[in-house]
C-alpha cells in the first residue's frame, strides 16, 4: 500500500512503522530470553552465603615458630598469621590488594611479597609499601580466648 | 571417486561451484608471499585441537578432580602424555601462527579498503583465541593456573559496565571454586569452539569474497603483470605440504615434551615464586609489574587498563586510520608505530622472562 506523506513532509509509512514495531518486539523478545539466563549463570555469585567474620583456631594446633606464618581460611578467603621475632601476633587477609594473588611472608626481609606484581607490604601493619598495590592488607583483629586464638574481620 | 558418483553429488550439492570458484582463486606471488601460510597453518593447528581437545574430555573431570583427572591423563592413560602436549603445542603454536598472520597482514597493509572486515573478524578470532589460551590454562588447576586465574577474573571485573557481571559469571561464587573450573570449561569446550567455528567461516567467506591481498608495490593487480598462482591445484598443493610438514613436527615435538603440570591449586597456599603466565600473556604481565614499580599504586593500575584499552582499539582502527595510497605518510607512521610496539612486547616479554627467573633464584 503506498504511503501518503503528511503536510510536513515526514513520511512513516506503514511499513517503517511495522518495521520498527518488529524491531522492538524482536528486542524485548530477546530480552525478555536474556533476563533468564542472565539470573541462571548469576546464581553461583549469590550462592556465597553470609560473610564470615570470625575464625577460632585453637592454641594446640596453631604451631608457628617466631618468624613464620600460618594460613587460614576466613569464609571462602585466606588468611595469615604471623608469628613476630618479638612474640606479638599480627593476621591479615592473605590476598594481595592489587589483583588477589595470595601474598607470601619473606623472614630475610621482614616483609609480605605478591610474587604476581611484585607488591610488598609491611608485616606489622600490613600497610602498602612498594609495587602496584594501592591499598593495605586487610588488617585482622587477634585475641586470646583461653585456649583459643580469636581472629576477626575489623569493622 | 567415479565421475558418475561425483556427478551425482555435484548435482545435489553444487560442490562443482565451489570447486570452479577455487580454480578461478588466484594467490598472488611476490618476496612475501611465504606469510600466506600463517593463517592456514593457524587453522591447522585449530583442527588439532579440537580433536584432541575431544580426545582429552574423555578423561577430564573438572571439579575438585581436576588437577588429578589431568594427573591421571599423562601419567597412567596410554598415549595420555602424549595427547595432552599435542594439545598444549597446538595451541601454543595456532597463537604463534595466528599472531605472524596479524603481523604480515599489518606490515603488507592487506586491512585496505574493501578488506577492513576480514581484519576485524581476524581480530575477533585472535581474542577468543587467547580467551580460550588463558581458559584453558586454569582446567589442570595447578598452583599456577589459580593464580593466573584470580589476576585474569579481576583485570577483566576492571574493565567498565560488562566486565564485573561477566567475572561474576565466571567465578560463579564469592571466591574461586570448583564453580569457576565448571564455568571455565563450559568455556573452554562448548561456546568457544564454537564462537571460532563460526568466525572462521566468515574470515574465509570474506578471504574468499576479495581475494587475496597484494602488497603494495609487489605486484600488479589482477589483469596486469603480476604474477599469480592458481589456488586450486598449485598453492594447495604446497599448502598441503606446509600442513603435512607442520603436523609432523608438531607430533613429533608432543613425543618429546611433557607440560609441567605443576602441584594442585591450594588456596591456603602463598603464590609460588617466579610465577608467570603463558608467553603470550607475557608483555601485559611484565607491563603491570614495571608501572607498579615505576608508579606505586592505584595510578599504575588505571595507566595498565588504559594501555590495554588503547592497544584493542589501536588494532582496531588500523585499516580505518591506514589513508590508503592517497596517504603514503600516514602509512608510513602506522607502520613505524606497529615496528614499534613489536619491539615494546618482545622486550617486554623478554624482561619478564628475567624478571621471573631473578624471583626464584
Amino acid at each position: 500500500m503506498n504511503a501518503q506523506p503528511d503536510a510536513g513532509g515526514s513520511a512513516v509509512t506503514r511499513r517503517d512503522f511495522s518495521g520498527a514495531l518488529l524491531g522492538a518486539a524482536s528486542a524485548a523478545y530477546a530480552a525478555s530470553l536474556a533476563l533468564p539466563v542472565c539470573r541462571y549463570l548469576a546464581a553461583g555469585s549469590e550462592a556465597g552465603g553470609p560473610e564470615v567474620r570470625q575464625v577460632v583456631l585453637p592454641k594446640a594446633a596453631v604451631q608457628v615458630a617466631p618468624g613464620s606464618v600460618l594460613y587460614f581460611t576466613l569464609g571462602h578467603e585466606p588468611g595469615l598469621l604471623i608469628h613476630h621475632s618479638d612474640d606479638t601476633w599480627s593476621a591479615f587477609g592473605a590476598y594481595c590488594s592489587h589483583l588477589r594473588c595470595t601474598v607470601l611472608y619473606q623472614p630475610e626481609s621482614d616483609r609480605f611479597f605478591c610474587p604476581c606484581h611484585e607488591g610488598v607490604f609491611d608485616p606489622r601493619s600490613g600497610q602498602n609499601l612498594a609495587g602496584p598495590p594501592a591499598h593495605p592488607l586487610e588488617r585482622l583483629d587477634v585475641a586470646v580466648n583461653g585456649e583459643d586464638l580469636l581472629i576477626s574481620r575489623i569493622g | 571417486m567415479p565421475g558418475h558418483v561425483l556427478h551425482w553429488v555435484d548435482e545435489r550439492t553444487g560442490l562443482d561451484r565451489l570447486r570452479a570458484a577455487m580454480r578461478h582463486k588466484l594467490v598472488p606471488v611476490h618476496r612475501h608471499s611465504r606469510w600466506y601460510y600463517c593463517g592456514g597453518l593457524a587453522l591447522l593447528f585449530l583442527l588439532v585441537q579440537f580433536l584432541t581437545g575431544i580426545l582429552l574430555t574423555v578423561y577430564y573431570r573438572p571439579g575438585p578432580q581436576a588437577h588429578a583427572s589431568v594427573q591421571r591423563i599423562v601419567q597412567d592413560i596410554p598415549s595420555g602424555r602424549w595427547v595432552h602436549s599435542v594439545h598444549v603445542l597446538a595451541a601454543d603454536g595456532m597463537i604463534a601462527c595466528l599472531l605472524l598472520h596479524l603481523a604480515s597482514t599489518f606490515f603488507m597493509r592487506a586491512y585496505r579498503r574493501p578488506r577492513e572486515l576480514t581484519w576485524l573478524c581476524g581480530l575477533a578470532l585472535l581474542a577468543v583465541t587467547l580467551t580460550a589460551g588463558f581458559s584453558g590454562y586454569l582446567l589442570p588447576l595447578n598452583e599456577r593456573s589459580y593464580a593466573a586465574t584470580q589476576v585474569g577474573l579481576r583485570l577483566l571485573a576492571e574493565v567498565p559496565a560488562a566486565g564485573r557481571p561477566l567475572a561474576d559469571a565466571l567465578l560463579g561464587g564469592a571466591e574461586m571454586s570448583e564453580e569457576t573450573v565448571h564455568r571455565f570449561f563450559a568455556l573452554h569446550t562448548l561456546i568457544l569452539p564454537n564462537l571460532m567455528i563460526l568466525l572462521v567461516l566468515v574470515h574465509l567467506a570474506l578471504v574468499q569474497a576479495h581475494g587475496l591481498s597484494t602488497p603494495p608495490g609487489q605486484a600488479s593487480p589482477p589483469g596486469g603483470h603480476g604474477r599469480f598462482l592458481a589456488y586450486w591445484p598449485d598453492f594447495a598443493r604446497r599448502e598441503t605440504l606446509v600442513w603435512v610438514t607442520a603436523l609432523s613436527l608438531l607430533l613429533v615435538a608432543a613425543a618429546f615434551y611433557t607440560p609441567d603440570l605443576g602441584a594442585p591449586a591450594d588456596p591456603l597456599k602463598p603464590t609460588p615464586l617466579g610465577i608467570r603466565p603463558e608467553w603470550y600473556f607475557m608483555p601485559a604481565f611484565q607491563m603491570l609489574r614495571l608501572l607498579g614499580r615505576w608508579l606505586p599504586g592505584a595510578g599504575s593500575e588505571v595507566v595498565g587498563m588504559v594501555a590495554f584499552g588503547m592497544a584493542a582499539l589501536g588494532g582496531v582502527l588500523v585499516p580505518f586510520l591506514d589513508g590508503g595510497s592517497d596517504r603514503p605518510r600516514r602509512a608510513r607512521m602506522i607502520r613505524w608505530l606497529g615496528v614499534a610496539f613489536l619491539a615494546v612486547a618482545t622486550l617486554l616479554a623478554g624482561w619478564g622472562y628475567l624478571s621471573s627467573l631473578a624471583q626464584v633464584n
